[in-house]
């Protein structure tokens, strides 16, 4: 037996724990019957209970042949039996079939028969090594052909898979039983092109459902849970029976099981705040203290909270999960919007709560289809004359001239979701549809590759580059220069915001691997003014400079290699202004130090405190330990440079903490510290060490800080002064040695404004 | 009912069309509709079911040349606009005068609310697209027809 485990479809042999019937033979027939001919001429029948009533075949019940031993006897004219076919039910095969934990484990999903048939199979595949099992990857046929003999049914088609593999071609056999009989194995066997047989996987029978998820409600104090309606309480189509539908059976008729999970609880209307109404973040932070089955991860787990109100008046529910990484946990119905007895009431509950379920599987309003990435196909009229679930009823507009709104919605809903949509539900690939997965409304990659590709036309006026070491010994902060350029010989006006965390530059980085993320700044902050700069021939250029070592995915280059990374500047009318690929390459330390240090720099929260400069917060006391080991144990090792900036920026700052019995605690500047530290920052970039310029020039005006805050005045006005000098003897052009005057000048005046409460035309003394 | 916006200005106007949630008012820009009979208000957005709304995508600001139109109701181009779901559903139920009332409200000051709710895609889209709506004039438009049913 050889296993692949990279392609869960190329094994050869998967399973020996599960009996396999060979093909052809006859499941035993249940006591006292007997299969007669001609069965497998009797077309499939379509109708019933989707859970397990399915074809019909005819038995002939023959009596023995009684005459010959009553030979000898009067002649009595009997009437002979005319033989009466009895129809016995066969059982449907669709349904969710699983196979033993050997390797991989397939969740198969086969949809070809029964009322709500879609003619489709699907499945799941889970790789299980020791007590652990994680998903691997999961499959589809959407028109599979489905062949019934008297025995055995069998489905074969090309899927589409989520990894690749050359072994596409599926071909599934279920023997077919009688209705008293234990639902038969349904085999799978995998082909390649060649017709090369692939793995088999022989699956157990688990369910009629094809997805289960656990579901749990809570409501707030005040507020009552919808129970059930009765749908012949009022009109509707002639198609739909009467019947008493709770939310429940609402999904069960879509084959998709809701276990109820968890105690109920009923919590306090105070987490709404004091305006009593609910916001997004109140919802999440209810649902994650209340959730009792919560966790930041793709689980098939969904949670309810019946609310009082919402912060927008008359909304009757909300799917409040729809940011963030594990999207579509939870929703909430607005009991104060949706209450009442009567049956229309009832009826529109039911339909808020379906629908907004139907969000957290990831399902769209039926008009919003055309949106989603991607884009799927749009019900008839742009989606509004759907009859879903999903479509609100006011906004029913069929094709004309048919009427719609309200009225004409529910004389015509037949209370169920579109054939789409239950495709979706029971066949999508396992992340567009499980809670915590995709994001809500899409399956897109992280990063749009098109967002960074070159554009084709670009007028915009400007260019956007992005500078950076060669090479970064691992573990050493990553700090790359944005340089905005004018590319028009007449004065361009534009917005000065380069910095990511603005929010108007993104980064998008390659890993060694190849795969492409974009970089998160830890801390995005909201730019509201526009910071606007006109770059002509006396300032070509703007420049910033910024720490992309840590993000809020956490450090952006921990794996030795080589990364590509581009900028893309978003300019005040809306242009994309691509860079050039910027290639910087992490390289691994070479020697014990080199090795210790980078150690050092990787600790829980380092990544914080180099993002932030520095911070006495709590939590980040151990990193401040490894920076305090960085400079007792290599003291000249070049990384040393940055705890030295780390500790220099925070002694210079006066730091603000929040106890833990909520009281604020000031610690002033450390003048002594910073003075000593910066001034060996500044030290040690000199000589085309050390730090970059944009960030020399940050140390700098901090060191005239921590002067000007120590008294020594004269000091810090000569460290400002010595600004310009400094960077021209490092060969920084004339026209940002310009800028660098300025900015000095400004803090100068600053910094006697603040420190010794003077002020003046331009800050001289 | 046909709706037509028209630049009478002199400059180029950006303009948004009827979008997901423009109609219950769950974000900007706002097309409210209503039918009124005398005085009786007798067709007007249903209710609020909730606020997920699909995002606003570049195709669908438009910019008005001067003298140039467009219908905010019509898809056409790639644009996720929506008819308004409350003219045409409407029925008269009895002869009259009806007066169908459109309202284009711009004056939102925060960019955010004409976004949506969901499907923002990049950050550097979303950027670009705050950048345009930034540019489109707050104003509040409306627009009276009557019409008699016999």
């Amino acid at each position: 037996m050889t296993q692949s485990i990279s392609d869960p479809n190329g094994l050869e042999i998967v399973d020996s724990d599960v009996q396999l019937e060979p093909e052809g033979v006859a499941p035993a027939p249940a006591a006292g019957l007997a299969l007669a001919d001609g069965v497998s001429s009797i077309p499939m029948q379509a109708r019933g209970d989707p859970n397990g009533e399915g074809t019909v075949a005819t038995l002939s019940l023959a009596p023995p042949d009684v005459a010959e031993e009553q030979a000898s006897a009067p002649p009595i004219p009997i009437p002979r039996p005319i033989p009466v076919p009895i129809p016995i039910r066969r059982k449907t095969v669709s349904g969710r079939y699983r196979s033993s934990t050997v390797g991989f484990q397939l969740e198969l999903r086969v949809d070809v028969d029964g009322a709500t048939k879609l003619n489709k199979v699907s499945g799941d595949y889970y790789s299980v090594s020791g007590s652990t099992t994680a998903y691997f990857g999961s499959w589809r046929i959407a028109a599979p052909t489905v062949s019934v003999s008297a025995t055995t049914v069998t489905v074969e088609g090309i899927a589409e898979c989520t990894w690749n593999t050359a072994f596409t071609k599926a071909r599934i056999t279920i023997p077919r039983v009688l209705i008293l009989q234990p639902q038969a194995n349904a085999t799978l066997t995998w082909f390649n092109a060649a017709g090369a047989q692939g793995a088999t996987y022989v699956c157990a029978w688990e369910s009629s459902a094809f997805r289960t998820i656990q579901w749990e409600q809570d409501s707030v104090t005040g507020t009552v849970p919808f129970v059930s309606y009765d749908t012949g309480s009022l009109p509707q189509p002639a198609s739909s029976p009467a019947r008493t539908l709770s939310v429940v059976t609402a999904f069960a008729e879509a084959r998709i099981q809701l276990l109820t999970a968890g105690a109920p609880n009923v919590i306090t209307n105070a987490l709404a705040g004091a305006d009593a109404r609910w916001d997004e973040a109140e919802l999440h932070a209810a649902m994650q203290a209340n959730f009792s089955l919560w966790a930041n991860v793709p689980q098939w787990k969904v949670y309810t909270l019946v609310a009082t109100k919402f912060a927008e008046d008359g909304v009757r529910g909300i799917m409040y999960d729809a940011s963030g990484v594990n999207q579509r946990q939870g929703m909430a119905v607005f009991y104060d919007a949706i209450k009442g007895a009567d049956a229309a009431t009832q009826r529109a509950q039911l339909r808020t709560y379906v629908h907004e379920l139907g969000h957290c599987f990831n399902l769209l309003h039926s008009w919003q289809k055309g949106l989603a990435q991607p884009p799927q196909p749009l019900g008839p009229n742009g989606g509004l004359g759907d009859l879903s679930w999903m479509n609100y009823a006011w906004k029913f507009q069929p094709p004309a001239p048919a009427p719609g709104g309200e009225a004409a919605y529910w004389a015509a809903f037949p209370f169920q979701f579109t054939a789409s949509e239950l495709a979706h539900l029971r066949h999508a690939m396992r992340g567009h549809v499980i809670m915590g997965g995709n994001a809500f409304g899409t399956n897109a990659a992280e990063v749009d590759p098109l967002l960074f590709a070159d554009r084709e036309v670009d007028n915009s006026d400007l260019a956007l580059e992005l500078k950076a070491e060669r090479s970064y010994l691992l573990g050493a902060p990553v700090v790359v220069e944005l340089k905005l350029s004018s590319t028009s010989r007449k004065p361009v006006r534009t917005h000065g915001r380069l910095h990511p965390r603005d929010g108007l530059v993104h980064i998008a980085v390659q890993e060694p691997s190849g795969r492409v993320k974009a970089y998160r700044p830890l801390m995005p902050r909201c730019a509201d003014d526009a910071q606007l700069l006109e770059l002509d021939e006396q300032r070509p250029s703007a420049y910033e400079s910024a720490y992309i070592g840590y993000g809020q995915d956490g450090f952006t280059f921990e794996q030795i290699g080589t990364y590509r990374l581009r900028a893309v500047y978003v300019a005040d009318d809306g242009s994309s202004v691509v860079s050039p690929t910027l290639t910087l390459r992490v390289r691994s330390p070479l020697s014990p130090a080199d090795e210790e240090v980078a150690d050092l720099f990787t600790v829980d929260g380092q990544g914080e405190l180099l993002y932030l400069l520095g911070s006495d917060a709590p939590a980040l006391a151990p990193a401040r330990a490894a920076m305090d080991e960085v400079l007792d144990r290599h003291p000249d090792h070049p990384l040393a440079v940055f705890a030295r900036l780390v500790q220099g920026v925070n002694d210079e700052r006066t730091f603000k903490t929040v106890t833990s019995d909520k009281t604020l605690e000031l610690r002033s500047a450390r003048t002594d510290e910073a003075v000593g530290r910066l001034g060996s920052v500044i030290e040690a970039s000199s000589d085309g060490g050390g730090v970059d310029n944009i960030t020399l020039n940050l140390v700098m005006r901090r060191l005239a800080r921590a002067e000007a805050k120590a008294g020594d005045v004269d000091k810090a006005t000569a460290t400002l002064q010595a600004m310009p000098r400094a960077f021209a003897d490092k060969g920084v052009k004339p026209s940002v040695v310009k800028v660098i005057a300025t900015q000095a000048k400004q803090e100068k005046a600053r910094l006697l404004h603040e420190v010794l409460g003077q002020t003046g035309d331009d800050g001289e003394r | 009912m046909r709706v037509e916006v028209e630049n009478t200005g002199a400059s180029p106007v950006p303009c948004v069309g009827v979008l997901d949630g423009s109609e219950s008012g769950l974000r900007y820009p706002r097309w409210a509709p209503v039918v009124r009979r005398g005085s009786e208000t007798v067709a007007r957005p249903g209710p609020v079911e909730d606020p997920l709304v699909g995002p606003l995508r570049r195709a669908d600001v438009v910019t008005l040349s001067p003298g140039g139109t467009f219908d905010p109701t019509s898809a056409e181009g790639g644009r996720a606009y929506l008819p308004l779901s409350t003219f045409a559903a409407f029925r008269p139920a009895a002869p009259g005068r009806y007066t169908f009332e459109l309202a284009l409200d711009t004056r939102e000051p925060e960019p955010e609310r004409w976004l949506g709710r969901f499907g923002q895609g990049t950050d550097a889209e979303r950027a670009g697209l705050l950048m345009a709506v930034r540019r489109i004039p707050a104003v509040l438009l409306v627009a009276t027809v009557d019409v008699d049913v016999g």
